[in-house]
């Protein structure tokens, strides 16, 4: 499966779209600016971006991930360093920071955020595609980076990713957007994508 | 009903199924339990009617985007507490977390499945964890700022200047700080659990000490002056305050001791007492001296008269001689005790101490025998001071007689005087002791000899009047020399071991080039000149009157200052000199002088007092061309003051 780099930069943007739509959601709930990055889009084997994740940190996340099928299928995650994941919802809810491991409460504040910042992706980017779309329930998760790709439904597949990183200077948080597209849905989706670039 | 749906009935959620158009389908029977709103009462209901809150606009478009058929929504109790207000038995409102998802119903229409999780369980484990790491954390604030209260206690008790010794109640030490370890020279490896604090102490302390033990233990506090043994044997003096430590039933775990080295301050107390002692011995024998001064001078009066009248009869004169060397034997003794006790007057002359003190080696070469070496060692350098010579010299003989006395019995004798520059930098223990050396500059002579040392308990005694070792000494020889000393605005201090001893004296020294030499010129009497003679003491009176009138001149008498007055009024131009008493009934000498000055402002006036003089030349220093002087004065000494005042006149 060959992208090329249209099919790349127009995928790109779809997912900034969708991305800059969420992180518009989340300025109305925190009420600080959030600082986008480019995304970086990349197709590549589910083992080796479980390598390269693995090298590149080994530090804990908490995230919240959803699945998504429909026209295209894939999953969809928000991932935070521990740290800030606590901040945020700490900002949200007018707590004061409290360190160590996130309480079921907790745990429900930011599966909330995770539901209407992906919500808002997926949704986003199903508009731009004209897809109909299905969701799962979001999911709570904790652990490693490399960790997430096992609670996807893809294993031994080679996935397209696109990977967006954020942060909110004000409250020193940063986070990151991480959408898998299975290689299933890939051709439909670039059949989309190329239908968008004939237009 | 869906058999799927009836699965909802049995799950430990909240669950209802709303339609597109809000109205309740479902409502399982937690839902019943907790809304206590029966199936029959809200199926077929608008939801929104139901729980009105929904309506708002952050709920209802979720709640719509889920009827679209898009993503699940999830609603936190966090963010939202609850969706749906159910009361709970305890009044308060069931915190929530809600998640709606969309199903297909048979009829292809979208439907929205409420799940409803009662987070109250939650709530109340975090509520409860909350206040645990709360508590924790301000036991932990506290226990931190109570270590930071003890380290700074700690450091404050380990460097305070005073030395500080923690206990057991049974008194073994269990700490001690830097300030006890300088005072003492022990550390804390040295001491073993078993060393008891009071084993520090001397053991003349011991009987004393199981009192204070007693009084510890009994939780009373105890402050006492102790001695403690340092590490190298030596004692030193301490000022010990010695309270319990209590827990918290009141019982004696520990004792804290603070210790002050008061060695110095003890000193300084001996010193005070020293100064004190001299200050009163100097008193009564002041009061004893001048009584003395005006019976020898009635004596010594009667004396010189009885001895020109008794010219013709020869053996008569010389038993009188005689006698009279014993009066003057007897007033040189008064005198030198007048020394001691500063009541004499000192001639102040400028000399320079270096070539004094040449002159002086001459001079002690006499007393010092040949099995003696004796050496000098002077520093060069300006030693310009002023002072009576004489009465130096005469110091110094006293103590190299003493050292030769100290030094005859041994071989190998010697005696060393040394001469320099007293230097504040490197001798600041003597400024310690004798603080007036800081001020100006100071000659320091030294005369050391190696003889066996003066005993300790003798050390402080020497310079006491009539205190001797020496089974024919009179026991003023030092005395005077303190008195000399002092006179001179000197300071003398002794150290001795048994290496030797020194004697220390330290004398003011000029301003550089200030020496000038000083010839007075003694003139001839002149016998025709008529002289005032005031004094209240009616056999000092008759004597002085007898002896001017036999060295030629006329006199008046006049019994007190007022009297004086008097007579000057009646003779005013024929009155050449006066000789006044300072102290007098009615009217003292320096009043009645002044009246006498208004009638005849440069009239040569002598004061003579038996008192010190010291205290009188503060009043008599506003008088020209006067003198004060000393009783009793031998015949030709006054004979040349008159002559010189007359002459000058």
């Amino acid at each position: 499966m060959i992208v090329n780099e249209d099919q790349r930069d127009i995928l790109a943007e779809i997912v900034n779209t969708g991305i800059g739509r969420a992180a518009a959601a989340l300025n109305d709930m925190v009420g600080h600016k959030i600082h986008l990055n480019v995304p970086v889009v990349e197709v590549i084997d589910e083992e080796a971006l479980r390598k390269k994740w693995l090298e590149a940190d080994d530090s804990p996340i908490s995230s919240v991930l959803m699945e998504f099928d429909g026209s295209f299928s894939g999953n969809a995650a928000l991932v935070f360093p521990p740290d800030s994941a606590s901040v945020l919802v700490s900002a949200l809810t007018d707590e004061s920071p409290v360190a160590g491991e996130m309480d079921a409460l907790r745990m429900g504040t930011l599966t909330e955020v995770g539901n209407i910042l992906i919500n808002g992706v997926i949704g986003s980017i199903g508009n731009s595609l004209n897809a109909s779309m299905g969701f799962s329930l979001p999911t709570y998760i904790e652990g490693k980076l490399a960790e997430l790709i096992n609670h996807t439904q893809h294993k031994n597949t080679t996935v397209l990713v696109a990977n967006t990183t954020f942060s909110i200077d004000e409250l020193k948080v940063k986070g990151e957007f991480i959408l898998f597209f299975e290689l299933a849905s890939f051709k439909d989706l670039l059949v989309v994508i190329n239908r968008e670039l004939a237009l | 009903m869906n058999m799927a749906f009836e699965l909802l009935h049995v799950i430990p959620d909240g669950a209802c199924i709303i339609d597109g158009d809000y109205h309740v389908i479902f409502w399982n029977k937690r839902l019943v339990q907790w809304s206590g709103m029966s199936q029959e009462s809200v199926l077929g209901k608008n939801i929104m009617e139901l729980f009105p809150s929904l309506l708002r606009t952050k709920y209802r478009l979720r709640i719509d985007q889920v009827l679209d058929n898009g993503p699940p929504a999830i609603f936190s109790s966090q963010l939202h507490h609850h969706l749906l207000e159910f009361t709970r038995p305890d009044a308060s409102i069931q915190p929530q977390q809600v998640t709606i998802t969309p199903i297909d119903s048979r009829d292809n229409q979208t439907l929205a499945l409420f799940t409803i999780q009662d987070m109250s369980q939650h709530v109340r484990q975090i509520a409860s964890y909350k206040k645990l790491v709360n508590d924790y954390e301000t036991e932990l604030n506290q226990r931190q700022s109570l270590e930071k209260q003890n380290a700074k206690l700690v450091a404050a008790i380990d460097q305070a200047a005073e030395a500080f010794v923690i206990t057991s109640s049974t008194g073994n030490i269990e700490y001690i700080n830097k300030a006890f370890t300088q005072q003492t020279g022990w550390v804390l490896d040295d001491i073993s659990q078993k060393m008891s604090y009071f084993d520090y102490q001397a053991s003349h302390h011991s009987m004393a000490s199981n009192q204070v033990k007693q009084m510890i233990h009994d939780g009373d506090t105890w402050q006492g002056r102790r001695e403690i043994q340092r590490k190298d044997g030596s004692l030193f003096s301490v000022s010990i305050s010695i309270a319990p430590i209590l827990n918290h039933l009141g019982v004696v775990t520990h004792a804290v001791a603070v210790q002050e080295d008061i060695s110095g301050q003890i000193k300084l107390e001996e010193q005070y007492r020293q100064t004190q002692k001299q200050e009163a011995l100097s008193t009564l024998i002041g009061g004893i001296a001048h009584d003395f001064n005006n019976l020898l001078s009635g004596m010594l009066g009667h004396l010189y008269l009885a001895g020109r009248e008794v010219k013709a009869l020869p053996k008569t004169a010389e038993r009188l001689k005689k006698v009279q060397a014993v009066a003057n034997e007897a007033a040189e003794i008064v005198q030198q005790l007048m020394t001691f006790a500063r009541k004499d007057e000192i001639e102040k002359r400028k000399f320079p101490l270096d070539s004094f003190l040449k002159e002086f080696i001459k001079l002690a070469e006499r007393v010092v025998p040949e099995s003696i070496q004796l050496s000098i060692d002077f520093e060069h350098g300006d030693f310009a001071c002023q002072g009576d010579a004489e009465r130096l010299q005469q110091s110094l003989l006293n103590i190299v007689q003493n050292a030769v006395d100290s030094s005859t019995q041994q071989e190998g004798s010697r005696i060393q005087l040394n001469l320099q520059a007293f230097d504040v930098s490197e001798d600041s223990h003597w400024l310690v002791k004798h603080p007036v050396l800081k001020h100006g500059r100071h000659a320091q002579i030294t005369i050391w000899d190696n003889g066996p040392g003066i005993v300790s308990e003798h050390l402080e005694r020497i310079f006491d009047p009539f205190f001797t070792t020496k089974q024919m000494g009179s026991g003023l020889g030092l005395s005077v020399v303190a008195g000399n000393i002092k006179h001179n605005h000197g300071v003398v201090d002794v150290e001795s071991s048994a290496e030797g001893t020194q004697f220390h004296i330290w004398l003011p020294l000029l301003q550089e080039n200030t020496l000038q030499s000083e010839d007075p010129t003694y003139l001839a009497a002149d016998e025709s000149k008529l002289v005032l003679l005031v004094d209240d003491e009616a056999m000092v009176r008759e004597t002085c009157s007898e002896i001017l009138e036999s060295l030629g001149y006329k006199v008046l008498e006049a019994e007190d200052g007022q009297d004086a007055v008097l007579i000057m009024e009646q003779h005013t131009d024929d009155i050449d000199l006066v000789l006044m008493d300072m102290v007098m009934p009615r009217m003292n000498g320096p009043t009645s002088a002044k009246h006498i000055r208004k009638m005849s402002p440069n009239l040569p006036i002598i004061f003579a007092t038996a008192y010190d003089q010291t205290l009188s030349i503060k009043d008599t220093e506003g008088f020209e061309n006067s003198i004060l002087i000393a009783k009793p004065f031998h015949p030709d000494a006054l004979q040349d003051m008159i002559n010189r005042f007359l002459f000058q006149s």
